[in-house]
Parts: C-alpha cells; sequence; structure tokens
C-alpha cells in the first residue's frame, strides 16, 4: 500500500495527527483515529534529530493509536479499556479548540486596532518640601563644583597639514638638511610631530624633498631637492 | 454622574499605568464595591469616546480607543505591532481562555514542551506571572496582561471571542 507521505510542518505529536485529521476531513473519532495510525507512523519513521523527550511524546501517542486500532479490529476486547481510548480523543479535541482560538487571536492581531496607553510619563518634578536659602543653594553649587574633576589642559589647536608643509619648507630654505629627531624635537607633542610627519610624506610625493637613510635605525636626513 | 466617578476619572487620566481596584478605593476614600460601581458607570459613559476604560485582573487603565489606533500612530510616529508565530499563537490562547494556568497545563494541552514561547510571550510582555497554584508543585501560574488586551484592542478578557466549547465527542 503506498501513502503520500507529503512534507508537512507540525509542531508535536498531537499537532502532527490533528493536521492529519484535517487533511483526511475526518471527524475525531476512534475509527478515523485507527485509519490514521498508519500515516502517523510513517511520519514519525521520518523523523529524524529528535531528543529523546520529544520522540517520548510522538511514542506514546503511536501507542495509544495503535491501542485504539487494535481495539477497532477486535471490537469483542473489554469495552473498560474504551476509558482510557476516549483520553487521546479528548485531548485532540482540546487542542483543536485552543488551535482555533489562536487563529482567532492572529485574526484580532491583524486588525491591528490596537489601544494605546499614555506613552510619555506624567511630570515627576516634585519641588522640596523645606524652606530653600540662596545660602543653600550657594552651598551646594560649591560642593558639587568641587566634586567634579578639574580640567587643567586645554586641547591646542592642531596645525593643518598645509601649515606644517610650508613651515618644513621655510627651514629647508635655510639650510640644506635636517633630520627628522630634529623635525619631532621641534614639533613639541605627538600630535604635532604626526602632523609634520604627513606633511613630510606630502613634500616627499612631490618630489620637494629627498630622504635619506643609510641603514637600518640610522638617522633619517631630509634634504631639499634642488630645484 | 457622581464627584466619585470624576474623581476616579481624574487618577486613570494621570496614571501611567493600570491602577489597582484597591489603590483606585483608597485614592477616592471609598469602599471598593462604591469604585466598582463608579467604573461600571465610566466605562458606560466612555462609549464613542476617544477613549476606553480597560480592565484586567482587577486593575484599571484608560487607553485610547482601538478603532482610532491608525491616528494615534500618526500622531506618536509610531506602531505596535506583534509577529506571533503559532506555537505563540497556541500558548497565548490557551493562557488567555484558561487564567491563571501553569506552564504545565498549556503543555498538557499542547503535547509539547512550551517553555521557549512562553518565555517570549513573558518577554514581550503579554503575559505574566500571577502567583502560585496551591497544588503541593506550587507552580507558577501565568495571566495576560493589559498590554495583550491593548494590543487586540480589546476592553477585558470576557470580551474574547468565544471559545468553541463543543469537543467532538467519541
Amino acid at each position: 500500500m503506498a501513502y503520500q507521505v507529503a512534507l508537512i510542518n507540525f509542531e508535536g505529536p498531537l499537532d502532527l495527527l490533528l493536521q492529519l485529521i484535517e487533511k483526511a476531513e475526518v471527524e475525531i473519532t476512534n475509527i478515523s483515529l485507527a485509519e490514521l495510525t498508519n500515516q502517523y507512523l510513517k511520519y514519525i519513521g521520518q523523523l529524524e534529530g529528535l531528543d529523546p523527550e520529544e520522540l517520548n511524546g510522538f511514542l506514546s501517542v503511536a501507542a495509544k493509536l495503535a491501542y485504539i486500532k487494535s481495539l477497532a479490529l477486535l471490537p469483542q476486547l473489554s469495552p473498560e479499556d474504551a476509558e482510557e481510548m476516549a483520553d487521546l480523543g479528548r485531548q485532540l479535541g482540546e487542542y483543536a479548540k485552543f488551535q482555533k482560538a489562536a487563529e482567532q487571536l492572529k485574526r484580532l492581531l491583524q486588525l491591528k486596532e490596537v489601544a494605546y496607553q499614555r506613552s510619555a510619563p506624567a511630570p515627576a518634578f516634585q519641588p522640596p518640601q523645606t524652606s530653600l536659602e540662596l545660602t543653600q543653594l550657594q552651598h551646594t553649587y560649591q560642593q558639587l563644583m568641587a566634586k567634579l574633576p578639574k580640567q587643567s589642559t586645554v586641547a591646542m589647536e592642531l596645525i593643518t597639514i598645509e601649515q606644517a608643509t610650508g613651515r618644513l619648507r621655510a627651514s629647508l630654505g635655510q639650510r640644506p638638511e635636517m633630520d627628522l629627531d630634529e623635525l619631532v624635537g621641534q614639533a613639541g607633542d605627538r600630535q604635532t610631530a604626526l602632523v609634520f610627519f604627513l606633511a613630510l610624506l606630502e613634500l616627499l610625493k612631490n618630489q620637494a624633498v629627498n630622504v635619506i637613510q643609510e641603514g637600518q635605525f640610522q638617522t633619517i636626513r631630509i634634504k631639499a631637492c634642488l630645484s | 454622574m457622581s464627584e466619585l466617578e470624576n474623581a476616579i476619572e481624574a487618577i486613570l487620566f494621570v496614571a501611567e499605568q493600570p491602577v489597582e481596584l484597591s489603590r483606585l478605593a483608597k485614592a477616592v476614600e471609598a469602599k471598593e464595591v462604591e469604585v466598582t460601581t463608579a467604573l461600571a458607570s465610566l466605562e458606560n459613559r466612555l462609549k464613542d469616546r476617544g477613549i476606553v476604560l480597560l480592565k484586567t485582573n482587577h486593575r484599571y487603565q484608560l487607553v485610547t480607543a482601538p478603532n482610532l489606533a491608525s491616528v494615534v500612530e500618526r500622531f506618536i510616529g509610531q506602531q505596535f505591532r506583534a509577529e506571533l508565530s503559532r506555537p505563540a499563537l497556541e500558548t497565548l490562547a490557551i493562557i488567555a481562555y484558561r487564567q491563571p494556568v501553569s506552564r504545565a497545563d498549556v503543555e498538557a494541552i499542547r503535547g509539547v514542551s512550551s517553555e521557549q514561547t512562553m518565555r517570549s510571550l513573558l518577554l514581550r510582555g503579554l503575559v505574566a506571572e500571577s502567583g502560585h497554584s496551591q497544588t503541593p508543585g506550587q507552580a507558577k501560574l501565568y495571566r495576560t496582561t493589559a498590554k495583550f488586551l491593548q494590543v487586540l484592542g480589546l476592553t477585558e478578557t470576557d470580551k474574547l471571542p468565544p471559545l468553541d466549547e463543543q469537543i467532538e465527542e467519541l
């Protein structure tokens, strides 16, 4: 017997069973459950990579289905067992009900009729209860200022690469050669030295200067090109 | 309309969150029964207005009328959108209709672990913890929140579409 096993997305054993019931367009009855047993087993045969706990859920439902089917085939079995069988049907019915409710919620959400609450908090400023003197305010201010870290250094304005290039040209105009250490020394701080270095590269690119270094870690000498 | 009713309206107007009945009663210096009656009257008076009275688990809040959502959204420059997966919707539905419920109750119905979906609903503020069950395990119980009602545009959980109680009997 060939079963068409189309891939469907299901979440757990009850969901799978409900989808099978829906696809077969049958009611939740013992007869329909018995008939769907093989299909259900076919599906769980394809399950891979389930952790034992999840698989346990699928197998437990499979066991109930097999039991229901055996009772359907052998109706002479004691009817007391029917109680246990009814459990699965009841569980399925309950779940189906909430799946429908979930659909309803989805529809409500899609209406996008959202009720909004106050978005900004109401003003929460509370004036001090005690009477406040001007001197208190002054005192508090001074205390606060004392706590603040003192800002002693003010960042110096950096010279631009153009300015540095000009200064470098001027220096080289006065004497034919200078070395890099001297240039860095003149700069004073690291950032200015960096700008001078960029200026040097600029002059080098424009072939306004020559840079000579005899060997590794030797002094780098800067010479003006004769133009 | 009574003075009490107006006082309640004023308090709910300034409140940023749902206000508990007991707190409301304390604020207006009235009995809870009187406040409940006044609230019912206020709710009635707010019909055909731009705001509605929302109630959830003995808490009350004034919110904008759901049918005005688009206007309000244009004004505040944002909109609330909740995209929920099917498992999340199922879990939410079970909590909404059966509240308060434990996670085990939800899992008994769905037949699968619902820990993750529960956590995502808690994170979104659509459900919240609400005490413990009286059974020996004292499991945490969950309820839907005011936000749940807001996004669905409902004023109370009683206004949810009726659950199809007809179970196919075997």
